[in-house]
């Protein structure tokens, strides 16, 4: 069992490893992007046109993927209450309960998803150097991070599922690192 | 049936539910056990509600944030705030606030500042022989002023609910944020001076080390100037200055030969993760908004006020109140993405300017992020400072009043507010 959590975790870390070079090249892309278009109308008048367009667009996927890297580090704003007063097994009780909830929201995202991104698919960008359809930059890493997020958040249902039956050697629900 | 949305919402933030699975998890919950609106209409929202370029301000003015603190740039600013208040009677406790509203003018998220900034100031005031649960105290208060003055990430998410324009409301922010840091300097001497505080005073420098001290902070004092004036010659957008700045705390980072290439990708790597928490809990929140547009909330609670009274001190009274004791037990980006669609159209109809009333509500909302019993500042500052939370929260009593003091006057002087903005813009 422990093995295999192990290698679920390390696996999810590799995963969160590609995750965040996507969203640095994007957030760099963005910073790039800006800084020439600022450049390019200051000093020839020639601004780019579709500047706005894709920096909205990078906006959607930068914080999608930034979610699912903020579920694997659990970094994700939450109010403390009164959890972390009750015993470690009604602790991870209560955190299967939150995970489990968390999934079936994610389920629901996915499931309503679906039509969404073919209804989408039928418009495409307006200003962008080349047509896409518009459910790349919305419905698609809207899809792609719910998926992501759907593994995260197996593992820490799972872990906290075994916390819940006293099997916690206090490696279990701690946020994905190298160190596994 | 909408206690139904609020009760779901509740029960699952006290479970300690990350609040974007909790506003998305009710609202979807909500929707299935109704029946009212097919799901797929709102979820369609989710996404789509984040095609703004306005909101892309704030990934970027967190990378600037994060850079600056990478960059070496808070100790030479702390510096420069010793050189010049260090010697009045209160010493680092004014440091503190002069070095955040320093500060201020490069990040826009309070939390940011009082784990950056917080950890050099708390660090010096300990060295200084200040009792750590004042240091972290003060810093949690100071870093308030940091989402006041300009970039602010939290303006920038009400101008965009609100629809009012960013530079408006920045420059709205510039008076309050300095005369809060007033406010919090006269409580910082009153401590001093009854002795409830421990303030060894650090000697007056000389105009020499002051010019020197200057010398040292200028090219992080250029970036808020650079900011600033970026915003009044509407030379570039507020998200292109945001672009600007972290290539400028990149540069100067280089240049001071203090950012390597490790701190650039660990500024990164926190700019991608904290975009993702805070710009998914905007995404998420798309339908519970929606269900409350839906189910006409908003024209309810605006009857509801309106029935009580038609005075706009008294309506703002109330609503400060309700903010206060919202802002006390709810994340700051849930309460504005739930809150400004519901009373922005109230305050239009009572006359009451919406960049001053985002003004208002930016403070009631921070002060909130300070209060028992989830001021998430708090519990950042008993990380950073090592502190328990019961000192820390017996140091920072001190401090309400004179927040309250202040959420009023900005609250009834709306003058404070938009005199400059209507300055600088001509109306």
């Amino acid at each position: 069992m422990e093995r295999t959590l192990r290698t679920v975790r390390r696996t999810l870390f590799h995963i969160g490893r590609v995750e965040m070079a996507l969203a640095a090249a994007i957030l760099v892309g963005i910073v790039l992007m800006i800084v020439v278009q600022v450049l390019l109308n200051a000093g020839l008048g020639r601004p780019i046109t579709w500047e706005q367009e894709a920096g909205a667009y990078a906006l959607v996927w930068l914080t999608f993927i930034g979610a699912s890297i903020g579920l694997k580090c659990m970094r994700h704003v939450a109010i403390v209450s009164f959890v972390g007063k009750t015993s470690p097994r009604v602790r991870s009780a209560i955190r299967a309960v939150v995970f489990g909830l968390v999934l079936w929201t994610l389920y629901i995202l996915m499931r309503e998803l679906s039509p969404i991104m073919t209804i989408e698919a039928r418009s495409t960008t307006v200003a962008l150097p080349i047509d896409l359809p518009r459910s790349y930059f919305f419905s698609v890493p809207l899809m792609v991070s719910c998926a992501l997020m759907t593994l995260t958040a197996l593992l820490f249902l799972f872990e906290a599922v075994l916390g819940a039956f006293g099997r916690d050697d206090g490696t279990l629900l701690s946020p994905i690192s190298g160190k596994v | 049936m909408i206690w139904l949305l609020l009760l779901l919402l509740a029960a699952m933030v006290l479970l300690e539910m990350p609040i974007a699975f909790a506003l998305a998890a009710s609202a979807l919950m909500y929707l299935m056990f109704t029946g009212s609106i097919p799901p797929m209409l709102v979820v369609q929202r989710v996404a789509s509600g984040l095609e703004s370029y306005v909101l892309l301000a704030i990934p970027l003015f967190i990378f600037a944030g994060n850079l600056f603190n990478s960059a070496g740039i808070a100790k030479r600013i702390f510096d420069f705030a010793v050189a010049c208040v260090g010697h009045i009677r209160g010493s680092l406790g004014h440091v503190n606030i002069v070095a955040s509203v320093i500060f201020s003018g490069m990040s826009g998220i309070a939390q940011a500042d009082a784990a950056g900034l917080g950890a050099v100031e708390v660090r010096e005031m300990k060295r200084h022989g200040f009792s750590p649960e004042f240091s972290a105290a003060i810093t949690a208060v100071s870093s308030i002023i940091g989402p006041i003055i300009p970039p602010s990430g939290i303006m920038i998410i009400y101008a965009v609910l609100a629809d009012v324009s960013v530079p408006d409301l920045f420059l709205a922010g510039v008076v309050p944020g300095v005369l809060m840091s007033f406010f919090l300097m006269a409580v910082v001497y009153w401590l001093a001076k009854t002795g409830r505080i421990v303030a060894p005073i650090v000697p007056r420098k000389t105009p020499m080390e002051i010019g020197s001290a200057f010398w040292r902070a200028l090219p992080a004092l250029a970036a808020p100037v650079f900011l600033i004036g970026g915003i009044l010659s509407g030379y570039a957008t507020p998200t292109q200055l945001g672009a600007l700045t972290a290539v400028y705390a990149i540069i100067l980072g280089f240049a001071m030969r203090e950012l390597t290439l490790e701190h650039l990708w660990n500024s990164i790597k926190e700019t991608v993760i904290t975009c993702g928490v805070l710009v998914f809990i905007i995404a998420a929140a798309t339908p519970f908004s929606a269900i409350l547009a839906l189910e006409g909330v908003p024209q309810r609670l605006a009857d509801l006020l309106l029935s009580i009274s038609e005075n706009p001190l008294i309506v703002l009274l109330i609503v400060n109140v309700a903010l206060l004791i919202f802002g006390m037990v709810m994340d700051t980006t849930a309460i504005l993405l739930v809150a400004v669609p519901v009373l922005v159209p109230v305050m239009k109809t009572l006359g009451i300017d919406p960049v001053h009333f985002g003004i208002v509500m930016v403070i009631n909302l921070l002060i909130g992020t300070l209060t028992p019993p989830f001021g998430i500042l708090l519990f950042v500052m008993t990380e950073v400072a090592k502190v328990e939370y019961k000192p820390l929260l017996r140091q920072t009593v001190p401090f309400y009043i004179p927040l309250f003091i202040f959420l009023c006057v900005v609250t009834y002087w709306p003058e404070l507010s938009l005199t400059l903005p209507n300055y600088v813009f001509g109306r």
